[in-house]
């Protein structure tokens, strides 16, 4: 082969160098690689404008762009190069297609060294298959940089789908949980029995955790624990409502002591909790603790059959339905406690509406006795009163149906009872087993079948009164603050007994005053009576007696004697009068009814008086009656212009029943007028009542109850 | 058997200098004693160890580096070394550069093959470029086992430019061809380029000569890859060459053609310098392909080459006087060489001698030290620089 083959075989090596590159800027690399080693050429590089595609010749980072650029701009193709270690170099420059107004520059050092003319057409021919080898890698780069791109997004699709698949069973699981804990909720704020809600929150919980086995478990005293609810999904019987020691080492313990999640991942271990388990095939459980107004109600469990452990998130997802459970049971007992403060103060209102409304004692304290034994659900509720000689009556008593307290009973304060406690103390006081020291009053209770006792101070104006207590037998228990619940009807009874003893002492001072002033009349009347009006009669006669003795013809004398003894007659009537106003000696002498009858006879109009058969009544009691009667009378002459009146008097019941009617003008009232107050305040001091109906045009009706019989 | 050869020993360190320590590998201490004796002055600035293959490189390292301590150091195995009075075989040669004249640095690219082209661009980067010491080169020793070597030194050549000669030769491993080493500070490595970038304030020179001459009419390489030529004229590359060389098709066996195929090279034309020699190192018979120890790119033009040991020894005068030459008027300070183990195949063990001799003579004295290699480096100028069957020279003032 002759050396003019020289050039296509150079261009096919190069050919194959170039388009054995794998990217577009490596195809350039290799192109003024192989051209400089092809043509021996120190430097070889394509710019485009100020854009440096690839070189070879100078050291890295300190290729002459711009000396490059203006070679490669220049309209001449050849020219110089001074390479920095080499000196001045020839330089020839070629147009490329691609990219567009790109050139390719190969420099050789020397004098000699500008290219040959075949030289100069390998440099031609290597620029165009450096071209098309960059177009095509351009576009194999742009293929590959989008399939790169298509298969990043394809992954980055599968990835978002994945994710989005994972969301989406994410949301329906959270859905699920949602609507679950909705259902729940509804219940909870239907405020469904705690026993239904628990039912429903331990199959919703098993359903939404995909737990095999869940349930409700309530704390109780004395290291015991109930299950409430319980749920299988294979739909075995679970027992509940039966009590159980909580196993020391056991979920449920551990929960209890950390108050927080728990876990066990293995039942293997012994006990019966273990064993249990086991029957159901649980391998693993998870337990949330509810917490009930700062305390440890209990605890929600969930178990798995599946030999690997329960979920991470289990605890956690347990914790919402564990508040959903304390809520119910949070409202379940204010519920219970909204009831019961409503029920307690309808009993406080009722006792307080006896104390208001005055009714005697006995029927007060038996009222409160009976409020508090229901109200606190006891069996037997007491009213004591001290006594001086350091005992104490049972004043009222109230026992549920079967049991009989003593009643009216007086005991020693012995012992160690809650009476003598609190007479001790003066303050509330509480025994909860009745094994302390013997009393009589402890005694008799324990016989009753009572267990524990509460009691609290009755204390009137600062001084101890008497106490109330309470008594639970043993299978009652004992509401949390008894103690201060029996205070408030202890306060209650207190008010009472003292309004009972002012009225009492206030009724008496009334009385005193009007016996005082009656006593007074008396006296008066019989003054008058033994005093001026004796002396007035003596002196009558012995005018009479004067009179006689002057002689007829004295007319004049015996004229003005006989006026003047018809005078001293008038006078004497007109003091009569008076000393009956003051006090109706008929009354003394002859009782109510002739005194009334007299007085009727004696009124300004006509009196239709019904008078029973009555015997003596007490006299202030009559006296009462008697100007009751009277001022009634003068008040329907004189100022409601009656025509007729109308008196009624009996005796029922050892009760006095007097009715004044009249046909006047009415409109009567009892704060006007001082002389029917006058009648109130005797009534009143009787302990009687009085009612006036008068209404205006209808006459007057004044009714009065006056105990027959006074203390 | 222990020499030291210096260059200048004055009372006080002199500004640069360059000694040589030589020992023979049978004594136990040989590493200890080649380096104190190239280690003339306290301010060695870089060690190059050549040496043959033995059963404790890093023992020889660690005598070395006991007595050199931190001075950097490259260096590999051989298929011969060289120093002033003579070649050898199972010696050790430390070269050392001293004095505040040079500026030093090395770097090792491990794993090589996995990216000649990483591996010559990391070595290079070692250059330091201070701006009083405006002479450099990169000194390059390479896994001489290594294919498609031009990759390594088309990595230096893209960071350091043209104006960097690259200098240097291919790891051998006395023709056993089975691995190489190269050393590295206190390491001892295969498959990598080791290299020392120096930067000095005398001038660097270089030469390079193969003393073959082109015989006939050109070949047109018109099928190749990067180890092997496929065709040339457009015929079966194997046929053609054993065709050259007038023998028949049947009449060489395999094992016996890389013996025949060193002694006539194929020689790469170049635009100016001397053509790149290369050698064939085994052909395959099925395909009828060669496989050369360089790459020879398709379209490039080749001679069958010829020469004998006269020509070959002539080259010697010829790339020393050239590495001479290209200092100018400045003394050299020492001389590294850079010869083709094929070349000593040609001369034999009294031409090799012969060729040290008249390098002894020529430098006049100066401190030489060399190795007998699977390839030589040299760019001084274009982007080729691989060589075989060529002398390097490079001289250091």
């Amino acid at each position: 082969m002759t050396p003019s083959a020289w050039f296509p075989q150079q261009l096919v090596g190069f050919l194959e160098a170039v388009w054995s590159a794998s990217a577009e800027g490596k195809a350039a690399l290799t192109a003024v690689e192989r051209a400089a080693e092809a043509l021996d050429a120190e430097v070889a590089a394509i710019v485009f404008g100020d854009c440096l595609i690839a070189a070879v010749g100078y050291p890295e980072c300190a290729v002459p762009l711009k000396e490059l650029n203006l070679l490669a701009t220049a309209s001449s193709a050849v020219g110089e190069l001074t390479v920095p270690g080499v000196g001045t170099c020839q330089a020839a420059s070629v147009a490329m297609h691609h990219p567009p107004g790109a050139t390719f520059i190969v420099a050789r050092a020397g004098p000699g060294g500008g290219l040959r003319h075949e030289e100069a057409s390998l440099l031609q021919g290597m620029a165009r298959v450096t071209s098309m080898a960059m177009r095509t890698q351009r576009l194999l780069d742009d293929e590959r940089a989008a399939r790169e791109e298509s298969d990043r997004q394809a992954t980055e699709n599968a990835r978002l789908l994945a994710a989005l698949t994972q969301r989406q069973a994410q949301l329906t699981a959270l859905a699920d949980e949602q609507a679950a804990l909705r259902r729940a909720a509804t219940l909870v704020a239907a405020q469904a029995a705690p026993d239904q809600i628990f039912a429903a929150v331990a199959e919703e919980m098993c359903r939404v955790l995909r737990a095999d086995v869940g349930g409700v478990i309530r704390f109780d005293p004395d290291e015991c624990m109930t299950v409430m609810a319980a749920w299988s999904r294979e739909g075995k019987h679970i027992p509940v409502g039966i009590p159980a020691r909580i196993e020391a080492d056991g979920i449920v313990a551990k929960a209890r002591r950390s108050s927080r999640p728990e876990r066990f991942d293995d039942y293997g271990g012994g006990g019966p909790t273990a064993k249990v388990m086991r029957q159901f095939g649980l391998r693993s459980v998870a337990a949330a603790p509810i917490l009930v107004g700062g305390y440890v109600w209990g605890l929600m469990a969930v178990g798995s059959c599946q030999p690997e452990p329960v979920p991470a998130t289990w605890e956690q997802r347990l914790a919402n339905f564990t508040e959903l459970v304390a809520t119910a049971i949070s409202n379940a007992q204010a519920r219970t406690e909204l009831a019961r403060l409503a029920e307690e103060q309808a009993a406080l209102r009722r006792v307080a509406t006896l104390v208001a409304t005055g009714v005697a004692s006995d029927e007060l304290f038996d009222a409160v006795t009976s409020e508090m034994r229901l109200l606190l659900n006891a069996g037997v509720a007491s009213l004591l009163r001290y006594e001086p000689d350091g005992t104490v009556t049972v004043v009222a008593v109230s026992s549920e149906p079967g049991v009989e307290a003593p009643v009216h009973m007086r005991m020693p304060l012995d012992g160690g009872s809650v009476a003598a406690t609190v007479w001790a103390s003066g303050a509330t006081a509480r025994i909860d087993e009745f094994d302390g020291p013997p009393g009589s009053a402890a005694a008799a209770y324990r016989r009753l079948g009572m267990r524990s006792t509460t009691g609290a101070p009755i204390i009137v104006e600062g001084s101890l009164w008497g106490a109330i207590t309470v008594d639970w037998r043993d299978t009652q228990a004992v509401p949390p603050g008894a103690e201060g619940r029996i205070a408030q009807f202890t306060q209650l009874v207190a008010t009472a007994i003292s309004n009972a003893a002012s009225q009492v002492q206030l009724a008496a001072s009334r009385a005193r005053i009007v016996a005082t002033a009656d006593e007074t009349r008396r006296r008066l009347e019989r003054d008058l009576h033994d005093g001026i009006q004796q002396r007035l009669v003596a002196l009558a006669l012995q005018l009479r007696a004067a009179q006689n003795a002057v002689p007829p013809e004295h007319e004049d004398l015996l004229e003005a004697l006989s006026r003047t003894g018809d005078e001293l007659v008038n006078v004497l009537d007109e003091l009569r009068e008076i000393s009956r106003g003051v006090h109706p000696a008929i009354l003394s002498q002859g009782g109510l009814g002739p005194a009334l009858r007299s007085l009727a006879r004696r009124s300004g109009i006509p009196v239709i008086l019904r008078l029973d058969k009555i015997e003596r009544l007490p006299q202030p009691v009559e006296v009462a009656a008697y100007y009751v009667v009277a001022e009634a009378l003068t008040n329907a002459a004189k100022h409601a212009n009656a025509t007729v009146a109308e008196v009624e008097v009996a005796v029922k019941d050892r009760t006095l029943h007097l009715l004044i009617r009249d046909d006047g003008d009415g409109g009567a009232d009892l704060a006007r007028g001082s002389g029917i107050i006058g009648l109130i305040d005797r009534v009143d001091a009787l302990g009687g009542k009085m009612t006036l109906h008068s209404p205006p045009g209808g006459g007057t009706s004044l009714a009065i109850e006056l105990p027959a019989e006074l203390n | 058997m222990c020499s030291g050869t210096l260059g200048r020993v004055p009372s006080t360190p002199p500004h640069r200098w360059f000694a040589v320590g030589t020992a023979d590998t049978s004594e136990a201490d040989a590493g200890v004693r080649a380096a104190d004796a190239a280690l003339i002055h306290d301010n060695a600035k870089l060690l190059v160890l050549f040496c043959s293959c033995s059963d404790d490189l890093p023992g020889l390292v660690r005598q070395i580096r006991s007595r050199s301590g931190d001075v950097p150091l490259i260096g590999c195995t051989t298929a011969g070394e060289i120093e002033q009075n003579g070649p050898h075989d199972g010696s050790i040669v430390v070269t050392a550069l001293g004095g505040d004249g040079f500026a030093i640095g090395t770097a090792a690219a491990e794993g090589a093959s996995e990216d000649l082209r990483g591996a010559g661009a990391h070595a290079a980067r070692c250059l330091p470029s201070p701006e009083d010491h405006p002479h450099r080169a990169l000194m390059l020793l390479t896994d001489g086992l290594l294919s498609d070597r031009e990759e390594i030194l088309r990595g230096a050549y893209s960071v350091l430019g043209a104006g960097v000669p690259l200098v240097g030769g291919c790891a051998a491993d006395g023709l056993k061809m089975t691995r190489t080493f190269q050393f590295h500070g206190d390491r001892v490595l295969t498959d990598s380029v080791v290299a020392a970038g120096i930067a000095s304030t005398g001038p660097i020179g270089i030469g390079v000569r193969h003393g073959w001459r082109a015989a006939g009419e050109p070949m047109l390489v018109t099928g190749s890859s990067p180890d092997r030529i496929e065709s040339l004229d457009g015929r079966p590359a194997l046929d053609v060459f054993l065709e050259r060389l007038g023998i028949g098709p049947g009449d060489v066996r395999p094992e016996e053609l890389p013996g025949l195929a060193h002694m006539h090279p194929f020689g790469l034309s170049r635009h100016r310098g001397e053509e790149q020699v290369h050698v064939v190192n085994s052909a395959d018979f099925a395909e009828r392909s060669l496989f050369p120890s360089s790459q020879v790119p398709q379209g490039s033009l080749l001679w069958l080459m010829e020469g004998d040991a006269d020509a070959v020894l002539e080259a010697t005068d010829a790339a020393c006087s050239a590495s001479l030459a290209a200092l100018g008027d400045v003394p050299p300070l020492g001389m590294l060489a850079f010869d083709c183990v094929a070349r000593r195949g040609v001369l034999g063990d009294q031409g090799i001698k012969a060729e040290i001799e008249r390098l002894a003579s020529i430098t006049g004295g100066t401190p030489l030290a060399g190795f007998y290699s699977y390839g030589e480096i040299a760019r001084t100028h274009g982007m080729r620089g691989l060589y075989n069957h060529t002398l390097v020279v490079l001289s250091v003032t």
